[in-house]
């Protein structure tokens, strides 16, 4: 979710206009469009100020991705020595080398 | 099994239909002739543990004149062509023409061979260099680019490949960091 998605989510749910927001915060109705279109990106301080404005606090937070690679395969070869670890992957590119295609001519 | 690697990079083998990749044979030739370089890309994040296969060997190298003739002295060894030029085309192989060129891509008897001066997304070739790690491969220490260097070059070059090798980075980065028994 961007900063704007997620200002005008919460506008809506108190039923302000940006209008109404804007007088809040002491700026134009325009600033909130730009912001609320992602067309500027406001910082965390400002964010969390107009959020404030409507009652609600911003929180922050971060948390490790899961792309959907296997760590246990890092690991293992982490724990081989530099020669294990570098035959390892020599072998590794060696049987891919020679399988490569080996789908399709059957 | 693995085919025995030859005793050194100058071995006279036939050129075989198919390459098989002899990646220690081209760092310890680089390596024996003193070669001032870094190991980046693909092997070197399998060299750190990365489970992703890699299947040509790519160097950074610094850019002053006596190295660039020991690297000249060593690619004549490795018998290196230029990969997807025509049969015949002039390449003079010689320290002048890596001086002027950022990037040649090289097929070697032992697999491919790619070597750059500014690799997108490194810092330069002396802090490259000073943020790597030696690994003993082959009898030989090759310096490795860090994890980090690695992510930042994966990163840089906007390709779907390449940002699905930096996330596997970023994991192993955390299994490199985290505390050993």
């Amino acid at each position: 979710m961007t900063a704007g998605q997620l200002l005008r989510e919460a506008r809506r749910r108190h039923g302000l206009t940006q209008r109404q927001l804007a007088d809040r915060a002491r700026t134009s109705q325009a600033a909130v469009s730009r912001i609320e279109r992602d067309l500027v990106s406001p910082s965390v301080t400002t964010l969390a100020a107009w959020l404030d404005l409507m009652g609600e606090e911003l929180k922050l937070g971060a948390e490790p991705i899961d792309y959907g690679h296997d760590r246990t395969l890092n690991e293992k070869a982490v724990a081989m020595s530099d020669q294990e670890r570098f035959d390892h992957a020599v072998s590794f590119a060696n049987f891919v080398l020679r399988n490569r295609g080996a789908a399709q001519a059957r | 099994m693995p085919s025995p690697l030859p005793t050194s990079c100058s071995e006279t083998v036939a050129r075989p239909r198919r390459v098989e990749f002899q990646p220690g044979v081209i760092l310890e030739c680089l390596r024996r002739h003193e070669v001032d370089f870094v190991l980046i890309g693909g092997l070197a994040g399998m060299a750190l543990g990365s489970a992703l296969p890699s299947f040509d060997v790519d160097i950074a190298y610094a850019r002053d004149i006596p190295n660039l003739e020991r690297l000249e002295e060593a690619l004549r060894e490795l018998r290196v062509t230029l990969r997807g030029a025509p049969p015949g085309l002039p390449f003079q192989l010689d320290a002048k023409t890596l001086k002027s060129g950022a990037m040649f891509t090289f097929d070697t008897p032992y697999g491919s061979l790619d070597i750059l001066t500014d690799p997108n997304g490194a810092p330069s070739y002396d802090q490259l260099k000073a943020a790597g790690s030696d690994l003993e491969v082959e009898g030989v220490t090759v310096r490795v680019a860090s994890i980090d260097h690695l992510i930042a070059m994966k990163q840089s070059t906007g390709r779907s490949k390449n940002e699905y090798m930096a996330q596997e980075y970023r994991g192993l980065s955390d299994v490199l960091r985290a505390p050993r028994d």
